[in-house]
């Protein structure tokens, strides 16, 4: 389990801040999905949960044991517990080995690192989606360097695996093919991947747990499936007009729209008990429809005085 | 064990990847030593340079070799950009990061990998331009192996040093260029200061004199590791200054690299500090520097008010320098107005300093209680004994090597000579004039040295009046001390006299006769010049008229046939009358005895 307790982060001396107080848990064997958007501090706070850069305040925990030492005289992070880091292998946005490097000298290097790291298998899956392992990666394409990259850190064989804005880039084919293996790795070991992204819909479908950074802050972390349990889109007609909003009034709604005759409501609670309500004011029709994670997420982001759609313009 | 493995493993890793490294020093490392050993000892063995191989071998390769000093620093240089180049990557702080590895094993890893890569190979041709180069020709001795050692030790601790300050460079930035340009500012700064201070003190002080010191060598591992071992510091001083720069400066590169925040790659540095003191500094040496180009171009009437212009000019012209390479554009020249300020003033302040001397440098002697021992030394010295056109048997040494054979213990009369010079400077009146006058005569420049009890030495140079300068030689006339020192001919030794040759010096046909003289000769030879010399007077004999020359060849360790002349007065009577007894006759019967030409004007 990773507690992520009040980390704050600022660059050019306190004149940007990045994260600002951020907690958070990450449950183990949970593919946990950190969204926001271009500059709501995910990477940032990736790059802490690595030891690649470091806090001005607060500490992450792994499994209760503290990550980063603190020194007593100053209160500032003077360094890193080196032995959790085996249990983590952080792969950024960008290709961040040698350009002239090939593959198999980058696995290589990770073998000296990583004792964990499995050879064999790297080269058997780089085998499988084609990549030749004596190239160099400057001849690599951008989404080739990714699928490197992701195989690198699948094969670590590490307990935690952070992934930032890994899948972008990557044709729907091969992403697929990645998100079955973060799910194979799941199922084989203690494995617990952390993907970062700023789009909702890829993860939407792969995620268990998804945390929502905006402006360095934690506007919601939640379960994925209770989120969805617990929010409907409930649409209907009614024959009395004049009682839409009294129907609205009786329901814990989240957003409402309406088109035309039909109305179309996001409300908070079980399906059962909103059809119930509904159908008690006699509609034409009334059928509750599927709800994406966006939607979801508006709910919940609007409810809290949020704009939804300018946190992702 | 797994530790070691591990560390092992790591550090050839590294050096797998900068290979290139080792194979660059080796190649010119093979021409440095070896190769240019070997056209040493060729050189040498036809006696068209060296007299012998050793010597050839300590100036080619050894603790006199200028290059090799300069040559480790480029090496330095190279090692400590490719080691740390990556810190101005943030895809390579990433990655280097984000792995289970402390950040001290990180540094030490890429920082033993780069010392390895440029040691080695050096190891290698020095051991060839040592042992294997002189085995070949047939000419190896075992001091080439002692020499071959020293320096070896000598050049692989100056390597370090400079080696750890390039290192710092790269690690307080987040850019490859201007770590190096940063590293490049740490060794310059010191001898950079001293050069600085030592011109305005030139410029300004009519009176000091600054002699060669170990402290301005010390000041720069690179100025330590190219001068060597020589005049001016001995090797045990030279090792001691280099070993300090060495660990001070990897301490702190372990330090701040462990606390280095990896967002600051492509940073300018990685402390905001350091920023503004870099361009304070540099904003100083721009004021100085136009500053005096403009104020002092007319030397003899410098301008203050165009010392003021050039140095605000300067000021101005680095800042924009400065920003443009750190920041690539001119940030908040509002906001920077006030550094700018500061930088121009504390540039006016310390020119100030110097220039109105408000603390009286120019006229303060040493107390006379803190006096060990005094010496002086001037110019017009040498032409009491030696004739002016050739002083080939003497090579020149600096004016403090001078006195440093002059000190003296009994200095009061010499005390009281300087202080009448010293209060008499007026800072106003510029030394180098010519100063004649009826009453006063010629002045005569006087280096003067004053040993400390504490060791140090104080050097001044004033104008002295030849009438102060009789006084002083007349209250030392019974000083055997002064005598000892100041007279030139106690210190010929007679076993280096190889002949002795006498010529008229207004002779046309330049006879010159050679003198047989036996061991004893030579010793009343020598005490006769010596006795002349003790009993006359500067003035006398820069006003007396000479025609007769002595030519003495001594023979030397180092030199060949070197000729020290020197200049029978006319009233150099024991001596005259030695060289009339003595087989000079002839020489002395050409001699115009009626004519009294003064012959110093």
């Amino acid at each position: 389990m990773i507690e992520i307790r009040d980390i704050s982060k600022s660059y050019d001396d306190g004149a940007s801040k990045a994260l600002s107080g951020i907690s958070m848990r990450i449950d183990d064997g949970r593919v946990f999905g950190l969204i926001g958007t271009n500059g709501a501090g995910k990477s940032t706070l990736m790059r802490i949960m690595s030891g690649v850069i470091r806090p001005d305040s607060g500490n992450v925990w792994y499994d209760r044991r503290q990550f980063f030492r603190v020194s007593g005289r100053t209160g500032r992070v003077s360094g890193e517990d080196t032995a959790l880091k085996t249990d983590i292998c952080f792969l950024p946005d960008s290709w961040n080995f040698p350009l002239n490097a090939t593959p198999a000298e980058c696995a290589h290097r990770f073998q000296l690192f990583y004792q964990n790291f499995n050879e064999e298998r790297f080269r058997k899956m780089m085998q499988t989606v084609g990549l030749d392992l004596s190239r160099p990666v400057r001849t690599f394409s951008r989404g080739m360097r990714k699928e490197t990259s992701m195989l690198l850190g699948l094969c670590a064989g590490t307990r935690y695996l952070f992934c930032d804005e890994i899948f972008d880039g990557l044709d729907p084919v091969v992403r697929q093919a990645m998100k079955s293996l973060v799910a194979e790795e799941m199922v084989d070991r203690n494995f617990t991947p952390v993907i970062a992204s700023h789009n909702l819909r890829e993860l939407e479908d792969f995620c268990d747990h998804v945390g929502l950074l905006y402006k360095g802050g934690v506007l919601l972390s939640e379960e994925l499936e209770n989120m969805k349990l617990s929010i409907h889109k409930v649409q209907f007609v009614l024959r009395d007009k004049g009682r839409e909003d009294e129907l609205c009034r009786n329901l814990d709604v989240l957003q409402c729209r309406k088109r035309g005759s039909v109305m179309e409501i996001l409300a908070r609670g079980s399906a059962d008990d909103i059809m119930q309500t509904v159908r008690s004011e006699d509609p034409v029709f009334a059928e509750i429809l599927p709800v994406t994670l966006e939607e979801a997420f508006i709910g919940e982001t609007e409810v809290n005085g949020y704009d939804f759609n300018s946190l992702f313009s | 064990m797994t530790s070691t493995v591990s560390f092992r493993k790591e550090l050839r890793d590294n050096m797998r990847e900068r290979i290139w490294l080792f194979a660059i020093i080796l190649a010119v490392g093979i021409l440095l030593l070896p190769v240019a050993v070997f056209l040493e000892i060729q050189d040498a063995s036809l006696e068209s340079v060296h007299s012998n191989i050793v010597d050839a071998f300590r100036q080619t390769a050894g603790l006199q070799s200028g290059y090799m000093g300069a040559a480790v620093s480029v090496a330095a240089g190279m090692a400590s950009v490719s080691g740390f180049s990556w810190l101005g990557s943030q895809e390579r702080n990433d990655l280097m990061h984000s792995l289970p590895v402390s950040r001290e094993r990180i540094f030490a890893v890429i920082y033993t990998s780069g010392a390895v890569l440029c040691i080695a190979p050096y190891l290698i041709c020095q051991i060839f331009a040592a042992l294997v180069v002189p085995l070949v020709n047939g000419c190896f001795q075992g001091a080439l192996a002692v020499e071959g050692l020293k320096a070896a030790a000598f050049f692989i601790l100056a390597f370090l040093s400079v080696y750890s300050v390039f290192c710092l460079g790269m690690i307080l930035s987040g850019r490859t260029g201007l770590g190096a340009a940063l590293g490049i500012f740490i060794l310059v700064i010191g001898p950079a200061v001293y050069w600085l201070v030592t011109i305005l003190i030139h410029v300004n002080f009519s009176t000091v004199l600054i002699a060669g010191n170990s402290f301005q060598w010390m000041l720069s591992p690179v100025a330590l590791a190219v001068s060597g071992p020589g005049k001016d510091f001995s090797t045990w001083a030279a090792v001691v200054g280099l070993a300090v720069w060495a660990v001070a400066c990897l301490i702190l590169d372990c330090r701040i690299y462990a606390m280095r925040p990896s967002e600051k790659a492509g940073s300018a540095f990685i402390f905001r500090w350091i920023s503004p003191v870099l361009q304070i500094i540099l904003m100083a040496f721009g004021g100085f520097g136009l500053g005096l180009m403009f104020g002092y171009y007319n030397s003899t009437s410098p301008s203050y008010a165009l010392f003021i212009t050039g140095a605000a000019v300067g000021c101005l012209v680095v800042w924009i320098i400065s920003e443009l390479v750190f920041y690539g554009k001119i940030r908040h020249f509002r906001k920077k107005c006030r550094l700018i300020a500061g930088a121009f003033g504390g540039t006016i302040l310390i020119f100030l300093m110097f220039a109105l001397d408000p603390l009286h440098v120019d006229q303060r002697i040493p107390d006379a209680d803190h006096v060990q021992a005094m010496g002086l030394w001037s110019d017009s010295l040498d032409y009491l004994y030696m004739t002016t056109n050739d002083t080939s048997g003497t090579e020149y040494r600096e004016f403090d090597e001078r006195i440093s054979d002059v000190l003296i213990t009994d200095f009061e009369p010499m005390y009281e000579m300087a202080q009448e010079a010293a209060s008499s400077q007026d800072a106003e009146s510029d030394i180098y004039q010519s100063n004649h006058t009826e009453e006063a005569g010629t002045n005569v420049l006087i280096d003067i040295g004053w040993k400390l009890k504490s060791g140090r030495m104080v050097y001044r140079e004033y104008s002295v009046s030849d009438a102060s300068l009789e006084k002083m030689w007349d209250d030392y006339r019974d000083s055997d001390e002064f005598d000892e020192n100041y007279n030139p001919f106690r210190k010929i030794s007679v076993s280096d006299i190889h002949s002795v040759s006498v010529y008229s010096t207004t002779d046309a046909d330049d006879n010159t006769e050679f003198l047989d003289l036996d061991e004893g000769e030579k010793q009343e030879l020598v005490d006769a010049l010596a006795e002349d010399f003790r009993t006359s007077r500067p003035k006398e004999l820069l006003q007396s008229y000479y025609q007769v020359a002595l030519d003495i060849n001594e023979w030397s360790e180092n030199t060949k046939d070197p000729l020290m002349n020197i200049t029978v007065y006319d009233s150099y009577k024991n001596t005259m009358a030695f060289l009339q007894s003595h087989g000079a006759a002839e020489v002395l019967n050409t001699l115009n005895t009626d004519e009294t030409v003064s012959a110093g004007a």
